[in-house]
């Protein structure tokens, strides 16, 4: 006696699901821009969608988050054995303001934690680290032209509380331990 | 379009090379703004 498993054909490409390179491990993958309903789709396996807070700006190529206001929750719960975070877009304008900062996760305001890359002029771009003492570990990147993509690794990371949302800044609200923050320009 | 991703566990660097790879294929040229 056998067991017929028979399942409809169909695109799967029409569902907007991503075949991700490397899915061991892979707990959050967003492709941002287009529409928000894309943007909060989580292509990671059995990955969940995010969840919208306030009111991004949908573009075609990006979202516009504002911390604490417009953001995406991700409801992902950072590993305190450590994680890796992938950002891979471009930067542009000067991100000496929050408004136009390329990443930024973390906690904010006081014994503030965290990363974030920006541009600092036209030239620019700057990859900052900081850590729960508000001590600033700044890394210049200089002479690289601001359309280039970028790609910023997290990588080695104990996250201790929840990371709600991303890129926006927002939280982690206890100490992390990077081994390895880096941009990279290609 | 832009991309973010989150692994609960450090990758390798040829992992991280194989996901900015396939990423910027995808990617259409665009901008991350926040």
């Amino acid at each position: 006696m056998g067991l017929d498993l028979l399942v409809p054909k169909g695109d799967f490409r029409d569902t907007g699901t991503y075949d991700v390179p490397v899915p061991s491990g892979c707990i959050g993958w967003y492709f941002l821009g287009g529409t928000l309903a894309a943007s909060i789709r989580n292509h990671a396996p059995l990955g969940k969608s995010a969840t919208v807070a306030g009111s991004p700006t949908v573009n075609d190529n990006y979202l516009g988050l504002v911390s604490q206001n417009s953001y995406i929750d991700t409801g992902i719960i950072g590993p305190a054995s450590g994680g890796t975070y992938i950002v891979v877009g471009r930067a542009f304008g000067d991100g000496t303001t929050q408004a136009q900062r390329f990443s930024h996760i973390g906690k904010s305001g006081g014994g503030a934690t965290g990363a974030f890359f920006q541009s600092i002029g036209p030239s620019s771009v700057e990859f900052v680290s900081y850590h729960n003492d508000g001590a600033g570990g700044g890394r210049n990147e200089n002479d690289e032209h601001l359309n280039q993509l970028h790609r910023v690794v997290l990588a080695g990371c104990g996250f201790r509380q929840q990371w709600t949302n991303f890129p926006q800044q927002d939280y982690w609200s206890e100490r992390h331990d990077c081994g390895e923050q880096r941009c990279i320009r290609s | 379009m832009a991309f973010a991703g989150i692994w609960n566990r450090r990758l390798s660097e040829a992992e991280i090379d194989a996901v900015y790879n396939n990423v910027k294929a995808y990617l259409a040229v665009g901008a991350i703004a926040i």
